[in-house]
C-alpha cells in the first residue's frame, strides 16, 4: 500500500455493479484517481454514468444490490497510517463515515428525518463518533450554522419541514463539517435551488473549506460550478473516468471527444446566439457495453481501433490523464473552440 | 338468474360455434396453438354461461390469436421501419386487426404477470376452483336433500351424523344428508351475493369519492359527515339489527344494504387520491380543456387507481363474506338451503362441535369458506403485478 | 352598578362573547369535539329510531316466551308481561325519544326493560371490562407482534424469514375470525383434545368464588386463553404486513443512507430513523381500531359463550330490549369517536408535520 505523502484518498481500480433483473448493470468499471489534501476534484458527466455510485460505494453505503467487484481504496488516516476502505470492519466502518469522510447527498430535501428535530439528529450524529458534550457540541454547531449564513438558534430547534429547500442543504453541509472530516463528498449541492441560494452555498463552502482544510470531490451538472470550484476535473463516462486533469488543462485544452462535446454543449454568453452542439445518441447500456471505447458509437473521431479496442488511461500532460486513440486529433479541433 | 345451474347443454353448443372463430383464424395464420387454446376457452365459458360468456369470450380469444401473428410488426411509434410502413389511411379491417393484437397482447402480458407471482398465482387457482364447482359441480352432483338413514339407524341417536365413507366422502350431516352435495350447492348463493355486495360498494365509493374531491365545497363536507358516520356506527351489530328489521329473504337486498354500510373506507381514499391526482399536471390540463368531470374521472383519474379500486373491491367481496356468514351463523336471516353459512350454523346448534363423529359437518364449510376467502387474498398479489405496468414489462 | 348598565354595554358584552365563542369553535380542539358529539348524537338518534322499527317490542316477546311455557291465552300472557316491565309500547316514539334525551344529559341511560329495575349502565359496566380485556388484550398483541416481525421481515426481505411468515401471515389475514375460532375447537379441541372444550368456554369457571384469588384470577386468564389467541391470529397478519411494507417504503428513503453516512449504530437507525417512521401510519390505526375493542367480536363472544358486551348487545337484540341496546351502542359510538380523536392526538405528536397543518 503505497501512495504519496500528501494523499487522502487513492481510489484503485475500483468496479462496482448492481444486479438487476436484467442482469449485472456496471455501473463503475476500473475507476482510479488520487484526492489529495485539501484538493477539489470535480465529477463530471451525464446522468446515470455512475457518479453517485462511486462515491456511496467510497463509504460503502450501496444498495443491497449493488457490490463492489474489485478495487481498493486507500485513506490516509491523521497520524499517517494508510488503511484501505474495503477492508474495513463494520465498526472501524460506521467511525469512518462521517469523521473521515462526509457527504452531503443528491436528494438534501429528504436527507433529514422529517420527524426529528435538527438538534436530535446533530447530537446523534455527535454521539454515534463518541462526543457525548452536548454543551460543546451545541456551540460548535451553532457556530457552524452562522458561518453557512443561517439562523443559528432558529435552525437547530427547527424540524426538517420548516426549512426551505436551500436552508436545508446548508444544514446537511454544516452537520458535514461538524466533525472535522478530511473529505467530504458534495453529490450535486446547487441542484435543485436557485441561482443566489447557489452562490452563497459555493461561497460558504469555499469558506469553510479554507478554514478547514478538508478535500472535496464534487459531483455538479454545472461545468461552470465545477471550472470555479475544482483543482481537477474528471470526466466520467459509461462508468469510467475517461479523462482527468488539472481544471485549465481538463477545460482548455480536452483530449477526449466526450470531454469536449460535454464543453461544446454549454451556453456560452460571451459568443451568443450560437447554435449549441449536443452529442448525439444516448448513453450506452450498462448491462452489456459497446465492444471498444464505450464511447465510439457516438464519437465523431471514431476509428476502426476504436471499436476494437479499449482505449487505456496514459498520461499525456503533466497530470492529464485521457483513454482516448485519437486524443491528439481532439486536442487539435478543440483549439478553436476557446 | 337460475341459481341450480347455469351449465347446460345448449351451452356447450354455444361454446363450440364460439370457439370456432378463433379456431380458424388461428388456423389461417398458421398458429394452431392459440387456436386450440381459444376453442377450449370458447367452448368452456360458453358451456357455463351459455351467450353471455360465449360472445366475449370470442373476442378475447380472437384478440390473443391475432396478436401472435401481428407481433412481427412492431410498434409505429417505437420503431422507424414500423413507421415507415405505416399507412395512415388505414382500412377499417386493419384499424380492428390492429386494437384487437392489442388487447391480445395485453391479454398475454397480464396473464404472463398473473403467472408470475406464485402465491397470487395459488389463490387464482382457488378462485377458479370454486368457480368450476360452483358451476360444473352441480352437474356432476346433484342436490342430493333426501335423508340417508333408514337403514343405517343407530340405537337411540337424536342426531344421524356419520363420517366419511366411500358412498359418502364427506359424511353424513344432523339429518342424514349428503354433505358433499350440500358443499358443492351451498355457495353459489353466497358467493353471488358477496361478489354483488362488493361490486355495489366500489361503485358508490369511486362516485361518491371522485365527485367530493373534484366538486369538494359543501358536498364534500356533507359526503365526509355522513362517511364518518356510517364509520362510527359498529358494523356488524347494526346489520344484527336490520336483519331483525328487514327481512333478507331477498339476498339481492342484503348486497345492497352492506354496499350502503362498507363504502365509506374506499370512499375515503379514493377522496384523497384524486385529490392529490388533481395537484398533477395532467389533470390540471384536462381542466384546463374543459373535458367535464366525467371525463376525468373516467380517462384520468380512474385509469391511476384501477390497481387500488380492484384490489379494494376484492376486499370488499371478503368483508361481504364474513357478515353474510356472520350473521346467518347468529341465525340472523332466514335459511335458504342448501348453503354453507346454514351448514355451520346447523352443524353448531346440533352439536356436531363436540363430537369427533359430526365434525365433517362444520369442518367442510369451515374450510370451504376459509378457502375461498384466502384466494381472495391471495389472488390481490397477483393483481397488483397484473395492474402494475413497471412489473408487468419485466423490467 | 348593574342596574345603571346601558343597553350598548350590555351589547357590546354580547358581541364580545359571540366573538369569543366563534373564536373557541374556530379552534381545531374545539371544532373537533363539537364534531364528535354531534355525531354522537346522530348515532344515538339514527339507533333509537331504527331499533324501535324492528318488527314486535319487548312486551310482545316475553309474552311469547309465556304462551311457549305457560300454555297461557296470548292475551293474559301479555297483560302478564306489559305489567312485568316498565315499558310502555303504546308511547308515541317521540315522546321516548325526548324522556330518553332528557335522562341522557344528566349521564343517565335509563333501566333495562327486560330485567326491570336495573340500571343500563350497571349492566353495561359488568359486561364492559371482560370485552376490552379479552379484546384489548389480544390487540395489544398482535400490535406488538406485527410491528416486530413486519420490521424483521421487512429488513431481511427475500429470507426464509420473509417468506415463511408471509405466506403465514396471508392465511391468517385471509381467514375471517369465526372460522378461526370454530378451527381452535375442532380441530385442537376435539380432533387433538389439547384442551376439554367444555371446560374452556365460558368467561370464568363458574364454581369459582369471585374475588383477588389466585384460584379466580387464573381462571379468568385461562378462559380468556381461547379469544385472545383468537383475536390475535385473524389480526396479526394484517398488521404484519402492512409493517413490512411501510418498512420497506421507509428504508428506500434517503434520509436512512444519510443516517448511515453519519455513522449511526445500526440500532440507532433502525430504531430513531426506520422503526419510528414506518410505524406512523400503523399507530394511527391502533388508535382507530382501540374504538373497536369496545363493540367487541359479537360472533367470538357467542362461540365462546364469553359474556362480553358483544354477548349482552345479541341478546338484547332478541329480546328487543331497547334501552340496553341503545346503551350499547352508544358507548361504542363513544368509544369511536373518542379513539378518532387520539389517534389525530397521537399522529400529531409523533409527525410534526401533521401538527402545523392543523393548526393552520
Ligand atoms: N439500485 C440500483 N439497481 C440497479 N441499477 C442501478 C441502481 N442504482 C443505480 N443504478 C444504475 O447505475 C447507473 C449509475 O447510476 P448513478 O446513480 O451512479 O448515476 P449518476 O451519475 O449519479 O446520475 P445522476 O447524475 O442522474 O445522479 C445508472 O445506469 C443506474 O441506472
Ligand atoms: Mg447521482
Amino acid at each position: 500500500m503505497s501512495i504519496s505523502d500528501s494523499t487522502i484518498l487513492s481510489v484503485q481500480d475500483v468496479s462496482i455493479s448492481y444486479l438487476a433483473h436484467r442482469g449485472k448493470v456496471r455501473a463503475v468499471s476500473r475507476v482510479s484517481f488520487d484526492l489529495h489534501q485539501g484538493e477539489s476534484l470535480a465529477l463530471i458527466g451525464e446522468s446515470g454514468c455512475g457518479k453517485s455510485t462511486l462515491n456511496l460505494g467510497i463509504i460503502r453505503l450501496l444498495p443491497k444490490t449493488g457490490r463492489i467487484d474489485q478495487g481498493k481504496i486507500l485513506y490516509t488516516t491523521r497520524d499517517g497510517r494508510v488503511v484501505d476502505v474495503l477492508g474495513l470492519s463494520e465498526r472501524e466502518m460506521r467511525e469512518f463515515r462521517w469523521a473521515e469522510c462526509a457527504m452531503v447527498f443528491q436528494a438534501a430535501l429528504n436527507s433529514l428525518n422529517p420527524v426529528i428535530r435538527v438538534r436530535d439528529m446533530v447530537y446523534d450524529t455527535a454521539q454515534a463518533h463518541g462526543r457525548h458534550d452536548r454543551v460543546q457540541i451545541r456551540k460548535r454547531m451553532l457556530e457552524l450554522f452562522r458561518r453557512v449564513r443561517l439562523d443559528p438558534e432558529r435552525v437547530f430547534n427547527a424540524y426538517p419541514h420548516e426549512l426551505s429547500g436551500g436552508m436545508r442543504q446548508r444544514v446537511l453541509l454544516a452537520l458535514g463539517v461538524l466533525l472535522n472530516p478530511q473529505v467530504v463528498i458534495l453529490d450535486e449541492p446547487t441542484t435543485a435551488v436557485d441561482i443566489l441560494t447557489q452562490r452563497t452555498i459555493l461561497e460558504v463552502l469555499r469558506e469553510l473549506r479554507a478554514a478547514m482544510g478538508f478535500s472535496i470531490i464534487f459531483i455538479s451538472h454545472d461545468l461552470s460550478i465545477a471550472a470555479e470550484m475544482a483543482d481537477t476535473v474528471a470526466t466520467m463516462y459509461a462508468g469510467e473516468i475517461v479523462e482527468i486533469g488539472p481544471v485549465e488543462e481538463l477545460f482548455y485544452r480536452p483530449r477526449h471527444a466526450y470531454t469536449l462535446g460535454l464543453l461544446e454543449a454549454v451556453p456560452k454568453l460571451s459568443v451568443g446566439a450560437q447554435e449549441l452542439v449536443s452529442i448525439p445518441g444516448s448513453p450506452p447500456d450498462l448491462i452489456e457495453p459497446p465492444p471498444g471505447c464505450k464511447f465510439h458509437p457516438r464519437c465523431p473521431f471514431v476509428t476502426e481501433r476504436c471499436r476494437r479496442e479499449p482505449p487505456p488511461l496514459v498520461e499525456e500532460a503533466p497530470g492529464h490523464r485521457v483513454a482516448c486513440f485519437e486524443s491528439a486529433r481532439v486536442l487539435a479541433h478543440s483549439q478553436p473552440v476557446r | 338468474m337460475d341459481l341450480q345451474s347455469l351449465a347446460s347443454p345448449t351451452g356447450l353448443l354455444i361454446g363450440a360455434l364460439c370457439g370456432l372463430v378463433p379456431l380458424v383464424i388461428a388456423l389461417r395464420n398458421r398458429t394452431p396453438r392459440p387456436g386450440i387454446l381459444g376453442f377450449l376457452a370458447c367452448l368452456l365459458s360458453g358451456f357455463a354461461c351459455n351467450v353471455l360468456g360465449g360472445l366475449p369470450m370470442i373476442l378475447l380469444t380472437v384478440a390473443v390469436v391475432v396478436s401472435y401473428t401481428y407481433t412481427d410488426r412492431d410498434d409505429p411509434f417505437l420503431s422507424r421501419a414500423a413507421l415507415e410502413e405505416v399507412d395512415f389511411e388505414e382500412t377499417f379491417g386493419a384499424m380492428v386487426t390492429r386494437r384487437l393484437a392489442g388487447l391480445g397482447r395485453t391479454i398475454r402480458a397480464a396473464s404472463r404477470a398473473l403467472v408470475r407471482n406464485k402465491a397470487g398465482f395459488l389463490g387464482f387457482l382457488g378462485l377458479v376452483f370454486f368457480f368450476v364447482l360452483n358451476i360444473f359441480g352441480p352437474m356432476v352432483i346433484p342436490y342430493d336433500g333426501q335423508p340417508h338413514f333408514y337403514d343405517r339407524r343407530r340405537e337411540g341417536a337424536i342426531n344421524l351424523f356419520q363420517g366419511p365413507s366411500a358412498e359418502f366422502p364427506l359424511g353424513l350431516d344432523w339429518q342424514g344428508r349428503d354433505i358433499l352435495s350440500h358443499i358443492v350447492h351451498g355457495g353459489r348463493a353466497l358467493i353471488i351475493t358477496s361478489v354483488q355486495a362488493g361490486v355495489i360498494t366500489t361503485v358508490i365509493a369511486v362516485i361518491l369519492g371522485a365527485v367530493a374531491a373534484l366538486i369538494g365545497g359543501l358536498l364534500d363536507q356533507i359526503l365526509n359527515a355522513i362517511a364518518n358516520f356510517i364509520l362510527t356506527i359498529p358494523q356488524f351489530p347494526l346489520l344484527v339489527v336490520l336483519a331483525g328489521l328487514i327481512s333478507f329473504e331477498d339476498r339481492f337486498f342484503l348486497a345492497v344494504l352492506l354496499g350502503l354500510l362498507d363504502w365509506p373506507t374506499l370512499m375515503r381514499a379514493v377522496r384523497a387520491q384524486v385529490l392529490s391526482l388533481r395537484e398533477r399536471d395532467y389533470v390540471e390540463a384536462a381542466y384546463a380543456l374543459d373535458l367535464g368531470l366525467p371525463h376525468i374521472v373516467m380517462r384520468e383519474v380512474l385509469p391511476q387507481m384501477i390497481s387500488y379500486i380492484v384490489i379494494n373491491m376484492i376486499f370488499s367481496i371478503r368483508g361481504a363474506m364474513y357478515a353474510i356468514v356472520g350473521l346467518v351463523f347468529l341465525g340472523m336471516v332466514p335459511f335458504t338451503e342448501p348453503d354453507w353459512g346454514v351448514m355451520i350454523f346447523m352443524g353448531r346448534s346440533q352439536g356436531a362441535l363436540f363430537s369427533a363423529e359430526a365434525a365433517s359437518m362444520l369442518l367442510s364449510p369451515v374450510i370451504a369458506v376459509a378457502l375461498f376467502q384466502l384466494s381472495l387474498v391471495l389472488f390481490t398479489r397477483s393483481l397488483e403485478e397484473v395492474f402494475n405496468p413497471r412489473l408487468r414489462a419485466g423490467l | 352598578m348593574e342596574a345603571t348598565t346601558s343597553p350598548q354595554a350590555v351589547q357590546s358584552g354580547w358581541a364580545a362573547f359571540w366573538k369569543a365563542t366563534r373564536r373557541a369553535l374556530t379552534g381545531y380542539t374545539a371544532r373537533t369535539l363539537l364534531q364528535g358529539l354531534l355525531t354522537i348524537w346522530a348515532v344515538m338518534t339514527f339507533t333509537f329510531v331504527l331499533i324501535r322499527q324492528m318488527p314486535s317490542n319487548p312486551v310482545q316477546i316475553e309474552a311469547e316466551r309465556i304462551v311457549r311455557e305457560e300454555l297461557v291465552s296470548y292475551e293474559e300472557a301479555y297483560s302478564r308481561a306489559a305489567s312485568l316491565f316498565d315499558f310502555d309500547p303504546n308511547q308515541p316514539i317521540i315522546e321516548q325519544y325526548v324522556e330518553y334525551l332528557a335522562k341522557l344529559i344528566r349521564l343517565d341511560f335509563g333501566q333495562s326493560i327486560t330485567s326491570a329495575g336495573t340500571p343500563v349502565l350497571d349492566q353495561i359496566l359488568q359486561y364492559l371490562p371482560w370485552t376490552v380485556f379479552s379484546v384489548g388484550l389480544g390487540l395489544l398483541i398482535s400490535f406488538t407482534i406485527g410491528i416486530f416481525v413486519g420490521m424483521a421481515m421487512a429488513y431481511w426481505r427475500g429470507g426464509i424469514l420473509d417468506n415463511v411468515v408471509t405466506a403465514l401471515a396471508s392465511i391468517l389475514f385471509g381467514i375471517p375470525n369465526y372460522i378461526i375460532a370454530l378451527l381452535i375447537i375442532l380441530i385442537l379441541g376435539v380432533q387433538l383434545k389439547l384442551f376439554s372444550v367444555a371446560e374452556a368456554l365460558g368467561r370464568v369457571d363458574p364454581t369459582i368464588e369471585p374475588g383477588f384469588t389466585p384460584e379466580y384470577i387464573g381462571s379468568v386468564l385461562s378462559h380468556a386463553i381461547l379469544p385472545v389467541v383468537t383475536y390475535v391470529s385473524a389480526t396479526v397478519g394484517g398488521w404484519i404486513l402492512t409493517m413490512k411494507s411501510s418498512t420497506i417504503a421507509t428504508l428506500g428513503e434517503e434520509y436512512v443512507t444519510v443516517a448511515q453516512a453519519r455513522g449511526l449504530s445500526q440500532w440507532r437507525v433502525l430504531t430513531a430513523y426506520v422503526g419510528r417512521n414506518a410505524m406512523l401510519p400503523l399507530v394511527t390505526r391502533l388508535a382507530i381500531s382501540i374504538g373497536f375493542v369496545v363493540g367487541g367480536s359479537v360472533i367470538i363472544e357467542d362461540i365462546y359463550r364469553y359474556r362480553g358486551l358483544g354477548k349482552f348487545l345479541t341478546t338484547a337484540i332478541v329480546a328487543r330490549d331497547y334501552t340496553s341496546m341503545q346503551g350499547v351502542f352508544l358507548v361504542i359510538a363513544v368509544s369511536v369517536v373518542v379513539a378518532n380523536m387520539l389517534a389525530d392526538v397521537l399522529y400529531g405528536a409523533l409527525d410534526p408535520r401533521v401538527r402545523v397543518g392543523k393548526e393552520q
